[in-house]
């Protein structure tokens, strides 16, 4: 649905005018297929609207090259425009002045809808995101996730099988960032394919068929939630300690000296264990606290989040483009 | 025509959102529109003006039509790159680029509104200085019509120019400057061309409103037809000629160039 070919955006100089030549999309190559979600995920500046921004025509790339449903960003632009809608990162992106229902009608009058099949898919949209009661309000007294949701329910309009959402819950209350998720799963079980871009890892690891990790430009890691946690290969197992026994260093050092022990960290009253062999490992540990006399409250083991993943496979450092 | 009615909507319902600022402007027309009718009076008194003998000789209806007119320059000059900062400063317009409508029919119907909004005041203008003060016109309203959408067409190129300037520096054009300080000076809005030294009578000759101005005076005042202003009625063709395809040029390098350097929604 979405093929992308060693796609670059480079700028002979930084935004702002100054400073050196900045690539913010560097030799990316991706198939994103029909029906499915793929989140492109990374810091601000990593690269995720110009990304989404090419993808959409908006902006021209430097090389390379990409079809969304089959057509060619840079010779077909018109009709890659009819098979997507754009939510935009940004909550200014209508008029004001007008209600909700006002701007829709502007906007899918823009995209050739006409009364009465326009006012029917307002009506559509309003109700499955849930703002039919609020739609004769002015936008302005809109709050941030109902801005969101009407970017979504304007992309909508067209009723394209591509979606391209930037940012769809930034800088809104957990409670509505929740809403906004369960419309793009609603909007996956149509067979929509989307593409949406974040810097949450919690919320790329919930709705996402696969993640992208974009960093400085460069898609540096493409795969499932959790094939990529297995990039890893590491588990961590929390001890809960009340009691250290009798001898605490010589307990520790005994730990450390496990096959498949990555690391052991100390806390007071709690230790971590990183290691590279969980099950190896965890019946070792087991054997020891019995053989130290040491009380433990709980043992939990920790698989790693999106964020270690992202930190690894970064060096720990980003940069803003 | 139904994308036309919604920008027309749109325009109409953030007017009438903002109802203070619509009656302040109306009253500053009014007001505007009074100075010039007791000037002309006071300057009127007891003098004859030769020069404005081809428009009747009345100085109040050469004096309101200059003013009003030079409220379409502006819808002309301005309306263009107005709509796109305007839309960049909502950041609407990359909505509106990637939407179905082509972008010179976007920047049409934007200007559409501005255009209407200039012709409602200007006829409450007029309807106030001919039915209230008594001012005398002998208009050829068929003529006259042609002559103001002729002019603003013609003035366009010159706002596209500016549109595709602005895409780039974003603020301040060279082109709105140089284009709205000329023809307020040598056009003729205010005193007849003629009184001008020579050498800038001919940059006068230039300006498309030196022209609109002449022909609309004469269509307003005189009753005159298109056949008796059609040497201005050609002049204005062929700067249309000349200024629409060039700020077309302009317009579109402005805009590629904001596509390649990612810059369309900053302003």
């Amino acid at each position: 649905m979405i093929r992308i070919h060693d796609l670059t955006k480079a700028y002979p100089k930084a935004r702002d005018g100054r400073g050196s030549p900045v690539t913010a999309v560097d030799r990316v190559c991706l198939t994103i297929d029909r029906g499915e979600v793929f989140t492109l995920l990374g810091p601000n500046g990593a690269g995720k609207t110009t990304l989404v921004k090419i993808l959409s025509t908006l902006i021209l790339p430097t090389s390379g090259t990409a079809t969304v449903n089959g057509h060619d960003i840079l010779t077909q632009p018109t009709r890659v425009r009819a098979s997507i809608g754009f939510s935009p990162g940004g909550e200014r992106s209508f008029y004001f002045r007008l209600t909700g229902r006002q701007n829709l009608e502007f906007f899918g009058a823009l995209q050739g809808l006409r009364p009465p099949l326009l006012h029917q898919r307002i009506s559509e949209v309003l109700d499955q995101l849930g703002l039919e009661e609020e739609a004769d309000k002015r936008f302005m007294k809109y709050s941030s996730g109902m801005r969101r949701r009407l970017g979504i329910a304007r992309a909508l309009l067209t009723d394209p099988p591509v979606l391209l959402l930037d940012e769809p819950t930034a800088s809104v209350d957990p409670a509505s960032a929740r809403h906004i998720r369960e419309h793009i799963r609603e909007l996956k079980a149509q067979g929509r394919t989307i593409l949406l871009t974040t810097h949450n890892m919690d919320e790329a690891e919930r709705i996402s068929d696969r993640i992208g990790i974009l960093n400085k430009g460069r898609l540096i890691a493409v795969d499932t939630p959790a094939n990529l946690r297995g990039i890893l290969h590491q588990c961590r197992l929390r001890l809960a300690v009340r009691n250290w026994g009798e001898d605490p260093p010589r307990f520790i050092g005994a730990l450390r000296s496990i096959s498949g022990v990555a690391a052991v960290y100390e806390g007071n009253p709690s230790l971590e264990v990183i290691m590279t062999q969980k099950e190896f490992v965890t019946s070792e540990v087991v054997r020891l606290i019995v053989e130290h006399g040491v009380e433990v409250e709980s043992i939990t083991t920790c698989e790693p989040s999106l964020e270690d993943i992202f930190l690894t496979l970064t060096g720990g450092e980003t940069s803003r483009v | 025509m139904y994308k036309a009615y919604v920008f027309v909507k749109r325009g109409f319902v953030s007017m009438l959102s903002y109802r203070m600022a619509f009656v302040l402007t109306l009253l500053g027309t009014f007001v505007g529109a009074a100075q010039f009718y007791f000037m002309a009076k006071f300057l009127g008194e007891g003098h004859e003006f030769p020069l404005l003998a081809p428009y009747g000789g009345n100085l109040m209806g050469y004096l309101i039509i200059g003013t009003t007119f030079m409220s379409f320059v502006g819808v002309s000059l301005n309306s263009f790159q107005g709509a796109i900062r305007g839309e960049q400063q909502m950041g609407t317009l990359e909505f509106l680029l990637m939407s179905d409508t082509p972008l010179h029919q976007i920047l049409i119907y934007s200007a559409l509104w501005n255009f209407l909004y200039a012709c409602l005041s200007t006829s409450v203008i007029f309807l106030v200085v001919v039915f209230v003060l008594g001012m005398d016109i002998n208009v050829n309203l068929g003529a006259a019509l042609f002559i103001l959408l002729l002019s603003v067409v013609c003035m366009s190129g010159f706002g596209l120019m500016s549109a595709g300037i602005i895409m780039v520096t974003k603020q301040g054009d060279p082109i709105t400057w140089a284009f709205g300080t000329l023809s307020g000076l040598l056009s003729g809005a205010m005193f007849p061309v003629e009184l001008l030294p020579p050498f800038l009578r001919t940059v006068a000759v230039a300006l498309p409103p030196t022209h609109a101005l002449i022909a609309l005076r004469k269509t307003i005042m005189v009753r005159a037809g298109l056949g008796e202003v059609r040497s201005q009625v050609l002049a204005l063709l062929a700067l249309t000629a000349l200024t629409l395809p060039i700020g077309l040029v302009v317009f579109r390098w402005g805009f590629n160039r904001a596509r390649t350097d990612g810059s369309l929604a900053e302003y």
